[in-house]
């Protein structure tokens, strides 16, 4: 309990020794966010525009790099448009340019296909898979024929006066067909659904004004623009003059004001910063309160064994094997070994000794005392509780008789007393 | 880096811009705003990197005693080091601060170039080595928003030793002896068989130990006194074993042996008896002798501070070459272990021959009082078996100790607050009967 001299610390590591230290023991997670970033920045970046669609750039089998390229090769330059006012401009700029308008999603609202229809002449309209709203504004006189089932390659058909159907022979069976007013002119009619230039459906349809219709989209999509007669069709409909306007609706042309009203809309202007300011409060919470003292101290904790266990662990073994008997027979052992005590028989004293010598000290029967410590015939759980308690109340009712009559002072059952032992005995043990 | 309350307070207030004022830009600037202030505050804070912290603190205590632990903080540093200061101690240190908190951090403030004393005080729960391997000073800006926190490697290491509550056995114990010394001043005759000297008769001494021819010679009637022997050898042997792990009534049993030991080598020594301590699991875990300078019970517990039960069988074969080596004539050889009747089996009986052919032998052994307990409750099927396991488990004690008595050996089996005075009686019995 002397106290040591003050001890100077070990050196504390400098501010540069401390973010060394930091950094060994950070890197490798910066490294394989690093890594991650390298391996997801190619598949964020690529989902840009031209993965539409008909996309002009777009390499998938329904994009529509392949015939863009085929179109350059021969000198035809296509000008990409994703919004109404880009295409308006493109159209004003190129005039006699065919147009191809796509619009799967059905961005471009009514107000803006009335527009375009001002600003392109029929003549340079060139639909792909066009729905009823776009039928309706950009194609007059053409409306829907159904779905074209699928089966053979559709052939041109004979009503068909059109030059570029006519040279392209046939075109798969897939996609939309339509049916053109008298005037327009029907190519690759689809079987089973009438008769007559007027009465049948058509996978491509010309109307009268000169708007042509494709209805199937792999007639320029990469992966079908090779297939039967698709390359000549969509290469003679686009490529009639120096330049061709692509014009594929995007979300610039949804309206913005357009549409039911969201909860967003309905919440004053202030929740939603009010809302991110919050969550930098409970940034703020959670390193106030996350934030411990240094770090966690190391307790080396020692064993624990109650001392009892074994003993319980033995109660569990005879209560599973259904061990009753020997249960019962030692704590049978256990009375007997405390009554001979009890009566100053000796530890290794017969157990007939040990019925006679109660039965005559505390004065009971002896036949009783006899049967009570026979437990040869305990086999059950309801038999043990009944023979244990037995045996306790033989045992206590044989220490009550002795101390009413006096005749056994037990010093094993009432231990002396500390107070007793720590006072000065002056016995005289040995004589000289 | 720390973050207070006041920071959260602070964010909270700047929520009324963002509110009045609605829109992305507002909460830039308030965040920009945030982040100026807890960076101008940690900028501002002391360097708690600076700081130099020594330790004093004492190299042992007892357990149950309190013991104060100091740290010197200085800034040695420009800035005034406002903030707090937490030492690492284990829990079972029962480390808190003078302050009364419980979180043992305790508030500094150091101006620049000056130095503060840091007090806690240590209440260890365990015996052994407790340690602390480092300091943590946190530094707060001016403003109390934000912290700087620097752990420095400080170690400190305190060794608290055993109890010794068993001490107050000792003086009771000592009276006896002094009455069997012939040295008390209660009128009774030194017990023993050593002749010590002839003194004056006083009224109330035993006339059978007048020295008739003494009486001749002088006028007076002369007595005899006797004392009993002295520099006798004791060989205490502390079972560290697997044994000696086993908790009754809380406390390991190594802890009750180790109290024995230490009452029985007080009162040993006191008598004029030499005393050897042996620590012995499967090798010898400490070694005291009372021929060797300095206090014997000092010694003994800071040699038994640290040893702790390990997981192992005992190893008894080498305890009869240890004791031959300890002491080379006839001793009272104390053997602190288990009554357990298969761990006696095995590993001690068959070596009991060779100590007690030359040695008094005492077996003490810790009884676990819980076994009583179960042994009586019986009012259901569960009961009545933990009862039964109960009644095998004493019985198979006492044929163990019966087994002991046989070959020639004292046995104590007593619950722990008993064991050490019975196995103080124990001693002065055989003390007084001349078997040592």
């Amino acid at each position: 309990m002397t106290a040591a001299p003050a001890r100077p610390a070990p050196a504390v590591p400098t501010a540069g020794q401390a973010a060394r230290r930091w950094w060994r023991a950070a890197w490798i997670w910066f490294a394989l966010a690093a890594l991650l970033l390298l391996v997801a920045l190619p598949s964020v970046l690529r989902q840009d525009t031209a993965a539409r669609p008909l996309g002009t750039d777009s390499a998938r089998p329904d994009g529509g790099r392949a015939v863009v390229r085929v179109l350059a090769r021969h000198g035809i330059t296509v000008h990409p448009a994703d919004s109404l006012p880009e295409a308006l401009a493109l159209a004003a700029e190129h005039p006699g340019a065919p147009v191809l308008f796509h619009d799967p999603a059905g961005h471009l609202p009514a107000e803006g296909l009335e527009r375009l229809a001002g600003a392109v002449g029929p003549e340079r309209r060139v639909l792909v898979e066009p729905g009823l709203p776009v039928l309706q504004a950009l194609a007059a006189g053409v409306s829907q024929g159904g779905l074209v089932p699928e089966g053979e390659p559709l052939a041109a058909g004979r009503q068909c006066r059109w030059a570029a159907a006519a040279e392209a022979r046939t075109v798969a069976a897939a996609g939309r067909s339509y049916r053109t007013e008298a005037g327009g002119q029907g190519c690759f009619p689809v079987p089973g659904t009438g008769d007559g230039p007027s009465g049948a459906a058509h996978a491509v349809v010309a109307s009268a004004e000169g708007t042509v219709v494709l209805g199937h989209r792999d007639m320029v999509a990469n992966a079908g623009a090779g297939d039967e007669g698709h390359a000549v069709l969509s290469l003679w409909t686009l490529g009639r003059g120096q330049d061709v306007i692509w014009y594929l609706p995007s979300l610039a042309d949804v309206p913005v004001d357009g549409g039911p009203p969201t909860p967003d809309r309905l919440l004053p202007d202030w929740v939603r910063p009010a809302g991110a300011w919050l969550l930098v409060c409970l940034l703020v919470l959670l390193l106030w309160r996350g934030r411990r003292h240094g770090p966690l101290a190391v307790e080396p904790l020692p064993v624990i064994v109650p001392a009892s266990e074994t003993a319980v662990g033995r109660a569990r073994l005879y209560e599973r094997s259904g061990q009753h008997r020997a249960a019962a027979r030692a704590l049978r052992s256990a009375t007997l070994m405390r009554l001979a005590s009890t009566l100053r028989l000796g530890p290794a004293a017969p157990v007939g000794a040990v019925v006679a010598a109660v039965s005559r000290s505390a004065g009971l029967d002896a036949g009783r005392v006899g049967s009570v410590l026979d437990v040869d015939d305990v086999s059950s759980g309801r038999d043990l509780v009944a023979a244990a308690a037995a045996l306790q109340d033989l045992e206590d009712e044989i220490h009550r008789s002795l101390q009413a009559t006096g005749t056994a002072p037990d010093a094993a059952s009432s231990p002396t007393p500390d107070a007793a032992a720590d006072a000065p005995s002056d016995a005289d043990e040995r004589t000289p | 880096m720390v973050l207070s309350g006041r920071l959260l307070v602070l964010a909270l207030v700047l929520l009324v811009p963002v509110v009045l004022i609605p829109g992305m830009d507002t909460v830039g600037w308030c965040l920009l705003a945030l982040g100026v202030v807890a960076g101008a505050d940690l900028l501002l804070a002391g360097s708690p990197r600076t700081v130099l912290i020594e330790r004093e603190l004492p190299v042992s205590v007892r357990l149950d005693e309190p013991v104060r632990n100091t740290l010197l903080v200085t800034q040695a540093g420009r800035r005034r080091l406002r903030g707090s200061v937490r030492d690492a101690w284990q829990p079972s240190a029962g480390q808190s601060a003078e302050s009364g908190r419980a979180d043992a951090a305790v508030a500094l403030d150091v101006p620049a170039g000056e130095r503060r004393r840091v007090v806690t005080s240590l209440l260890p729960r365990r015996r052994g080595t407790l340690r602390s391997a480092h300091v943590t000073v946190r530094s707060w800006g001016p403003l109390g928003v934000a912290a700087r926190q620097v752990t420095h490697p400080v170690p400190g290491e305190v060794s608290v030793l055993p109890p010794f509550r068993s001490r107050r056995h000792l003086p009771s114990r000592l009276a006896r002896l002094r009455e069997m010394d012939g040295r008390s001043a209660v009128q009774t005759r030194g017990g023993g068989t050593e002749f010590d000297s002839l003194r004056d008769y006083v009224r109330g001494d035993d006339v059978r130990s007048i020295d008739w021819r003494a009486t001749a010679r002088r006028q007076d009637v002369v007595v005899r006194t006797w004392r009993p022997e002295r520099d006798r050898r004791v060989v205490i042997v502390l079972d560290t074993s697997r044994t000696s792990a086993a908790r009754v009534d809380d406390e390991p049993k190594l802890d009750t042996g180790i109290e024995a030991s230490l009452l029985l080598a007080a009162l040993a020594s006191a008598g004029g008896d030499r005393v050897e301590l042996l620590a012995v699991d499967r090798r010898v875990r400490a070694r005291v002798s009372s021929t060797a300078k300095g206090s014997l019970l000092h010694r003994m517990v800071t040699a038994l501070a640290p040893v702790q039960p390990t997981l192992l069988a005992a190893d008894w074969s080498q305890v009869p070459v240890e004791v031959a080596a300890a002491s080379r004539q006839r001793s009272l050889v104390v053997l602190l272990t288990d009554l357990d009747a298969a761990a006696l089996q095995e590993g001690l009986l068959p070596v009991l021959p060779a100590l007690t052919a030359r040695h008094q032998v005492v077996v003490a052994s810790v009884a676990d009082p819980q076994l009583a307990g179960l042994a009586q409750d019986r009012h259901d099927v569960e009961t009545a078996f933990r009862a039964a396991a109960a009644e095998r488990a004493l019985l198979e004690r006492r044929a163990a100790a019966r087994e002991l008595n046989l070959l020639g050996v004292e046995v104590v089996d007593e619950p722990p607050h008993r064991l050490p005075p019975t196995l103080a009686d124990t001693y002065l019995r055989l003390k007084a009967a001349g078997r040592l």
